[in-house]
């Protein structure tokens, strides 16, 4: 159990600065998720806290000590590899005691925690076998097994679950998630998968170039998002983007998406987008609030397109389409596969919009209003939120 | 049906050609197994014959105790097993330097390397016997160890470059973080995932060393330090060669060397293939 704090952390190759200036700090007990397109920086933060990789300037601690030069042995942390490295000539049983033999821990302690831990990832089975006559999934399971065996301070993830197919990966998640409620280790989990993010995190780090983009909860980020670039990785499908203009008019402000489209804004945020008027943006809009259909309210902003491809997903349908030579996606009934082809009316709901000021590529940030979408937080992702910001 | 026969004329080919090149390699070996029993009127008739009647050891008891050849066995043991080890050594070493650390002039270390196993060891043998004099050490089993040691380290570095290199770092690193120092890493993860190669190391140096003429010829002087090629050579300088004694010796030489290849070749099999093929 330990805090984990990044301190103007830096890593230069040379003249390729792969991480810049990083700082962070990990609650006891937290379960962070760094991710980010790759090339970000991610793994190498990773790879820097675990002690692999030497840091070039700034400081990493552990529970409060500055542990910048310590070998990986010392550190008291486990890790988990993407490719699991496990040891091709050691049984199961061995790779798993491997570390705690390397503390010399007695013969009957290790023999206990590999048992105990064995049973707990249900690869009691397994204990005799090779690697090699494992299935990726059990080998993860053991790789995982080996961190845990060792009871450390922290765990390290370093996308563990890539190598899995789909629905493996899905089951892998909800298991590590249960492991961690039940161990309450802190965890640094790197990925390059946005839902693993959401559906893992307390706290997301999203990296990008070397740098901290935003830290958030998984909501804060997903509905909150502080620049385009956040806005468009996380969240599936990918956010919208539409260059548009802002003018006043009809009593209000009206954002312009085209010659002959033209939507009002709600009143709540005409406050906060003024100063924007005539100033280049973006409007960022998710598929949820851009949906085929005619509006139950026909006040409400829509717009008819041609939708070239509907694809439903069995609870729903994406629908895609072509604006002012952008490619768009919007939510559709799945009843509405046939429509492809034919052109529809799309509603958009401009309470959930996002503007970006082009020049900078950041969100207008508009406050917690009560407009602002509704949070759907679970109970104790909340409760792990508070206390991760304290 | 035709197909049958074609793979049944496809298999006796095959076979026919393993016959061929297996009568090339071991009919000479055999010969001399059957000589070194021989009575001598039987390997000096004019009309030679295969099976003898009459097999004794006398050739045998001759070498061993008419020769020098128990001290020069031992010589070449000594030479070559510590040929072996330190070659292994080093050559595990400078793999393992070569293949994890980012150095200067690492590329170049590699290369020249594997250049200096370009030159033929006769074209460097008055030069290295300069050097040997120089430091001291001609006429000393420490100067030969040296030279085969210098032989075979190119090669073998190579080879287990090879196996470093497909060794996946991740390995180490995930030994470091569960508590491993650098070298326990090293111990206990990678040199066991690199045996075969060791064994193809051990195996070729040992035969580089074991079967050397030049070098124990020009480096080494006093009959008490000769190896076995060279001690066995001058078996011919009698006046009259004996021929059952001579092929006694080459089936005393042969033996080690065979039984060593026959208890590490499966490794060696594993070896090579594993080198060859990355992952």
């Amino acid at each position: 159990m330990a805090t984990v704090e990044f301190e103007g952390l830096c890593k230069r190759f040379g003249p390729v600065v792969a991480v810049e200036d990083v700082t962070l700090r990990i609650e006891d007990g937290e379960f962070v998720v760094l991710v980010g397109p790759s090339g970000c920086g991610k793994s190498t933060t990773l790879r820097m806290l675990a002690g692999l990789e030497p840091i070039s300037s700034g400081n990493i601690k552990l529970d409060g000590r500055v542990v910048n030069t310590l070998a990986p042995k010392d550190r008291d942390i486990a890790m988990v590899f993407q490719s699991y490295a496990l040891y091709p000539h050691m049984t199961v049983y061995k790779n798993m005691a491997f570390g705690l033999k390397m503390k010399g821990a007695d013969r009957a302690t290790i023999d206990r925690r590999v048992r105990d831990v064995a049973e707990m990832l249900n690869i009691s089975a397994l204990l005799d076998r090779k690697p090699r006559a494992l299935s990726g999934g059990q080998r993860q399971r053991v790789a995982m097994g080996r961190a845990l065996v060792r009871n450390p301070k922290a765990f390290l993830f370093d996308e563990p679950l890539s190598n899995l197919d789909a629905a493996l990966r899905a089951q892998m998640r909800v298991e590590i998630k249960k492991l961690h409620r039940r161990l309450g280790t802190t965890i640094v989990y790197v990925t390059h998968d946005q839902i693993e993010a959401m559906t893992l995190a307390d706290r997301i780090v999203l990296m990008k170039d070397g740098k901290v983009e935003q830290v958030d909860s998984p909501m804060a980020m997903f509905e909150r998002p502080r620049t385009k670039f956040v806005a468009g990785f996380i969240g599936t499908p990918k956010m919208n983007f539409l260059p548009a203009s802002l003018e006043a008019g009809g009593g209000g402000l009206l954002l312009r998406l085209s010659p002959s489209v033209a939507l009002p804004i709600p009143a709540s945020r005409a406050a906060i987008y003024e100063l924007y008027v005539g100033k280049p943006v973006e409007l960022g809009i998710r598929a949820d609030h851009l949906v085929v259909g005619q509006p139950d309210d026909p006040a409400s902003p829509n717009f008819e397109v041609l939708l070239e491809v509907v694809e439903p997903t069995g609870t729903e349908a994406l629908a895609f389409f072509t604006f002012e030579g952008v490619e768009l996606s919007a939510r559709c009934s799945p009843r509405d596969t046939g429509l492809a082809g034919k052109s529809a009316a799309v509603t958009i709901d401009l309470d959930h919009m996002h503007l970006i000021d082009a020049e900078t590529s950041e969100v207008v940030a508009v406050p917690d209003d009560g407009t602002a979408p509704e949070r759907v937080v679970p109970i104790e992702q909340a409760e792990r939120g508070q206390r991760a910001v304290r | 049906m035709s197909l049958d026969y074609r793979m049944i004329l496809a298999r006796l080919l095959v076979y026919g050609a393993a016959l061929v090149l297996v009568t090339l390699c071991g009919f000479p070996l055999v010969w001399m197994v059957l000589t070194s029993i021989k009575p001598d009127q039987e390997i000096l008739s004019a009309a030679p014959t295969f099976w003898t009647a009459n097999p004794h050891l006398g050739a045998f008891e001759r070498l061993f105790e008419t020769t020098n050849f128990p001290t020069y066995f031992a010589n070449s043991l000594i030479v070559a097993g510590s040929a072996t080890v330190l070659t292994v050594f080093i050559g595990a070493l400078a793999a393992y330097g070569i293949t994890r650390f980012r150095f200067r002039g690492r590329e170049l270390v590699a290369g020249t390397m594997l250049f200096t196993y370009m030159f033929a060891p006769i074209m460097i043998v008055v030069p290295f016997y300069i050097v040997m004099r120089n430091l001291g050490l001609v006429n000393s089993h420490l100067g030969l160890i040296l030279s085969y040691t210098t032989f075979s380290l190119p090669f073998s570095m190579w080879l287990l470059r090879s196996f470093f290199q497909s060794i996946p770092i991740d390995l180490e690193e995930a030994a470091m973080v569960d508590g491993a120092s650098r070298p326990q890493a090293v111990i206990r993860v990678i040199l066991p995932m690199a045996f075969p190669g060791l064994i193809a190391v051990s195996i070729f140096t040992f035969i580089v060393a074991w079967n050397d003429y030049l070098f124990a010829r020009v480096l080494i002087g006093s009959d008490s330090l000769k190896t076995l090629p060279v001690g066995i050579q001058d078996l011919y300088e009698s006046t009259v060669t004996d021929w059952g004694m001579v092929m006694a010796a080459g089936v005393m030489i042969t033996l080690p060397a065979l039984v060593f290849f026959i208890a590490v070749q499966r490794y060696l099999v594993a070896g090579w293939g594993a080198g060859a093929v990355k992952g």
